[in-house]
C-alpha cells in the first residue's frame, strides 16, 4: 500500500501519477475521531476533507464534491441526519454514498439514519479492516450505479432515435382520412404497434395496423421496410394480397428469427360498397352497422403473422364483405383486451364487447370503448402498446375522376373506375433517342403485377407506336416495303429522317382499370402526322393491300376494340384480360 | 425456477422443456439455455405448456427460435397441452402452422 502523498484537499494536485486519488469527506465534531479516520483513509489512497458539524459538512460537500462521505450522527449546529438529507437532495441521479459513524446496537438511530438517506454504517471507533471492507462494498455499489447510468443513457438515446425514425418515416406519411379515429398508446417511447394508411390511385383506402414483437428500437427495425413497401405499393395500386406478400417477403429477409409482425389489412373500396380484410395474428376485426346498431361481422385471425415464412397462396386471400354507408370497421391490438388495472385484472373480451354494444346504442362507438378502457385502467401505465382504429366504410374518393370518354368506347367500360393513368410524350429528337415501349411495359408490370398479358400488350404498343412514328411523324409510306429493295430503302430513309428530326411528337397514354371480372387497359397513341384514311379500313378490314404494312390486322385480333379518331393520327386500342388471383380477393363474406 | 428442462432419457431423443407460470421475455435466457447445449443431431423438443399461465408474443418468438435450432439439427418441436388462455394466443397467431400441438395422452410414448 502506498503512503499518501499528502493529506491536502486539492484533487488536481493529488493526481501526481495518472490515477486520481479519491476524495472522502469526514464530518465529525470530535477531532480525535476525525484524525483517526483520516489516517486510515489516507492509508487506503483517499484524500480527506474535514468538517466539524453538519452545516460545515454540506458546505464542504458543495465545494469539493467528494466521492464518499463519513458522517457522525450527533453534532452541534446541524446534526448528521439533516446534513445527509441536504446532501442527498443535491445528488439527483448520481450516487455518493454516505456512511454513518455510530455505535451499532441502537436500532432506532440506525433506522433514522437510513431514512435520512444513509447508505451504510461504520462503528465508532473503527478498525482499519472494517473501514477497508466498507470502502470495497460501497465501491461495488458505486460501480453498479455508474454502469446502470451509462446503460440507461444509451437506452434513452436509442429510444429517442427509434421515436424519431418512427415519427419521420412511419407516422408522418399517413394520409388524412375523414372519419378515421385512432388511439395509439405506446408502452415505451417507441411502440411496437404501427398504423399505416394510404390511398390507392383509384381512391380506395388501405389501413394497416401491425404489432411487432418487442418494444423500443428492436420493434422499430421492421417498421421501415413495412412502411416503405406499404406506401410504394399502395400508391401504385397493387392489390391487398400483393402488398401483404411483398411485406412478408421483406420482413422474412430483414427480421431475425423470433421477431415477427402481427397485422391486419383493411381495404375499403370507395365505389363498390365492399371491404376486404386480412387478419394475421391480430384480435378479431369488427364490422359494425351503426344504423341498425348491431355487429355485422367478425374477421378472426386466420393467417399466421408476417416475417416468419413465405406465404402460401391461400394465406394471402382477403375476406370480402359488402357494406353500407353507416358501417364502420374497428381494429385493435391485443394491448386493448390485455390492458390491466391496478388489481392486475385484464380489460378482457367481455368488457370490450360490452363497450362496443354500448357505443352502438350511444352512436359513439370509439368514444365508448375508449372511455370504458380509460376508466378501467385508471392511472395504471400500460404494459403493452394499446392501439385502436375505427374506419368509416364510406370514404370520399381522393383521386381524380376518370376523364370524360367518347361514346365510341365499348359500353361495358363506362361503369369501370380508372385505377390509374400513365402518359409519355416524346418530341423531336427525343423520338430518335428513346424507345417508350419498354418504359410503358415496365410501368405496367410494376403497377399491374404478374397477371399482365405482357406479350400481347407489347405487340400492340410496339405496332401502334411504330406506325405513329414511321407513318405519322416521319411520313414514310408502307408501300415502300413491298419489295426487297424497298425494305432496305425504307430503313435507310427511316434512319436519316429520325436523325434529322427536330419537331413532331408521339404521345402514349395508358389507362388501367379493374372491373368485376376483368382488367382493362386502354392504350391511346397520338402523333403529329397528317393521319391516313382509316374509314376505308374500318369499312373493310379485310382489305389487306392498302394497310398491311401497318400491322393493324394483328393488333386488331389481339384487342377488344381498335379505333381511329380525328384524321387518323389518333388511335385507341382496348385490351382486357381476366382478373388473376393476384387481384387478391375471393368472395367469402356475404 | 419457472423453466424445468429434462434431458433425454436413455434410448430417447426427446428433450422436455416445461414452463410454469409466465412465459415471456423474462424467461428468454433460461429458455435458450435449455436447448442451446444440445448439439447432437436428431433431437426432438417437447415444450410442455401445461403449467404455463401466461404467454406473450416474445414467447412466440422464442418458440420460433427453438424451432429454427431444432430444424438445423434435424429435429422437431411440438407444443404439449397448452391451457385455454395460452392455447388462444397460439391460435390467434395460427401457430399450428408451425408447430404440432398435442393434448394429454398423445405423444407420451415417443
Amino acid at each position: 500500500m502506498n503512503d499518501p502523498l499528502f493529506g491536502g484537499v486539492d484533487r488536481v494536485l493529488g493526481s501526481s501519477d495518472d490515477v486520481p486519488l479519491r476524495l472522502a469527506l469526514v464530518v465529525d465534531d470530535d477531532e480525535v475521531s476525525r484524525m483517526m479516520l483520516k489516517s486510515m483513509l489516507n492509508a487506503n489512497d483517499y484524500q480527506v476533507v474535514e468538517a466539524e458539524n453538519g452545516e460545515q459538512g454540506v458546505e464542504q460537500f458543495d465545494r469539493y464534491q467528494p466521492d464518499i462521505v463519513f458522517m457522525d450522527v450527533l453534532m452541534p449546529v446541524m446534526d448528521g441526519l439533516e446534513a445527509t438529507q441536504q446532501i442527498k437532495a443535491r445528488l439527483g441521479n448520481s450516487f455518493v454514498p454516505v456512511i454513518f459513524l455510530t455505535a451499532l446496537g441502537d436500532d432506532e438511530t440506525l433506522g433514522r439514519c437510513v431514512s435520512a438517506g444513509g447508505d451504510d454504517f461504520l462503528s465508532k471507533p473503527s478498525t482499519p479492516a472494517a473501514l477497508r471492507s466498507k470502502i470495497i462494498a460501497v465501491g461495488r455499489i458505486q460501480r453498479l450505479y455508474k454502469e446502470l447510468r451509462v446503460l440507461n443513457d444509451e437506452r434513452q438515446r436509442e429510444a429517442e432515435v427509434a421515436e424519431q425514425v418512427f415519427n419521420r418515416v412511419v407516422a408522418a406519411d399517413n394520409v388524412a382520412v375523414v372519419g378515421l379515429q385512432t388511439l395509439m398508446h405506446p408502452a415505451s417511447t417507441f411502440s411496437g404497434d404501427v398504423l399505416l394508411t394510404a390511398y390507392r390511385p383509384d381512391g380506395d383506402l388501405y389501413v394497416f395496423l401491425g404489432d411487432f414483437t418487442g418494444h423500443g428500437l428492436v420493434a422499430s427495425i421492421g417498421s421501415l421496410p413495412l412502411a416503405d413497401t406499404f406506401r410504394a405499393m399502395a400508391g401504385k395500386g397493387f392489390s391487398g394480397s400483393e402488398i401483404l406478400q411483398q411485406i412478408n417477403n421483406k420482413l422474412c429477409h430483414s427480421l431475425p428469427t423470433g421477431m415477427f409482425l402481427c397485422g391486419c389489412l383493411v381495404w375499403i373500396c370507395s365505389e363498390e360498397n365492399r371491404i376486404s380484410v386480412w387478419n394475421g395474428g391480430m384480435p378479431d376485426v369488427w364490422l359494425l352497422d351503426t344504423k341498425r346498431k348491431q355487429v355485422k361481422h367478425h374477421f378472426p385471425s386466420i393467417h399466421p403473422p408476417m416475417g416468419i415464412q413465405a406465404f402460401q397462396a391461400e394465406e394471402l386471400v382477403l375476406d370480402r364483405f359488402d357494406v353500407e354507408a353507416g358501417d364502420r370497421v374497428l381494429i385493435s391490438s391485443d394491448g386493448v383486451v390485455e390492458a390491466r388495472n391496478f388489481r392486475a385484472e385484464q380489460f378482457g373480451d367481455q368488457r370490450f364487447e360490452r363497450a362496443i354494444q354500448q357505443g352502438l346504442q350511444n352512436d359513439d362507438l370509439f368514444g365508448s370503448v375508449k372511455t370504458s378502457l380509460e376508466l378501467f385502467c385508471g392511472v395504471t401505465e400500460p404494459a403493452d402498446d394499446i392501439s385502436m382504429v375505427e374506419i368509416p366504410c364510406s370514404i370520399a374518393r381522393s383521386s381524380l375522376p376518370p376523364e370524360g370518354k367518347s361514346t365510341s368506347v365499348g359500353q361495358t367500360r363506362l361503369s369501370q373506375s380508372t385505377a390509374w393513368k400513365w402518359q409519355l410524350e416524346l418530341t423531336g429528337s427525343a423520338l430518335n433517342e428513346a424507345d417508350p415501349v419498354p418504359m410503358a411495359i415496365g410501368q405496367l408490370q410494376d403497377m399491374v403485377g404478374p397477371s399482365l398479358p405482357r406479350q400481347a400488350i407489347f405487340t400492340v404498343l410496339s405496332e401502334l407506336y411504330v406506325n405513329a412514328l414511321d407513318h405519322g411523324v416521319l411520313g414514310l409510306e408502307s408501300t415502300l416495303k413491298s419489295s426487297a429493295e424497298g425494305f432496305s430503302h425504307y430503313y435507310d430513309e427511316r434512319e436519316s429522317r429520325l436523325a434529322n428530326l427536330s419537331d413532331g411528337f408521339v404521345c402514349i397514354k395508358l389507362s388501367y382499370s379493374v372491373g368485376a371480372e376483368k382488367c382493362y387497359l386502354e392504350m391511346r397513341i397520338e402523333d403529329s402526322g397528317p393521319g391516313f384514311n382509316y374509314v376505308n379500313w374500318v369499312d373493310d378490314p379485310g382489305d389487306e393491300t392498302s394497310h398491311s404494312g401497318r400491322g393493324i390486322l394483328l393488333v386488331n385480333t389481339l384487342c377488344d376494340s381498335l379505333r381511329y379518331y380525328s384524321v387518323g393520327n389518333h388511335v385507341e386500342a382496348i385490351l382486357s384480360w381476366a382478373r388473376g388471383t393476384n387481384d387478391g380477393e375471393t368472395a367469402t363474406g356475404n | 425456477m419457472p423453466i424445468v428442462h429434462i434431458p433425454p432419457e436413455k434410448g430417447s431423443s426427446i428433450v422436455v422443456i416445461n414452463i410454469s407460470g409466465k412465459f415471456d421475455f423474462s424467461t428468454h435466457k433460461d429458455f435458450r439455455e435449455t436447448y442451446i447445449h444440445h448439439t447432437q443431431k436428431g433431437l426432438d423438443f417437447k415444450v410442455d405448456l401445461s403449467e404455463t399461465e401466461y404467454m406473450d408474443s416474445s414467447a412466440l418468438g422464442m418458440l420460433l427460435m427453438l424451432r429454427e435450432y431444432a430444424e438445423e439439427n434435424e429435429g422437431k418441436v411440438w407444443i404439449h397441452e397448452p391451457q385455454k388462455d395460452v392455447h388462444k394466443i397460439l391460435q390467434i397467431a395460427n401457430f399450428d402452422r408451425f408447430f404440432e400441438i398435442t393434448q394429454c395422452g398423445s405423444k407420451e410414448n415417443e
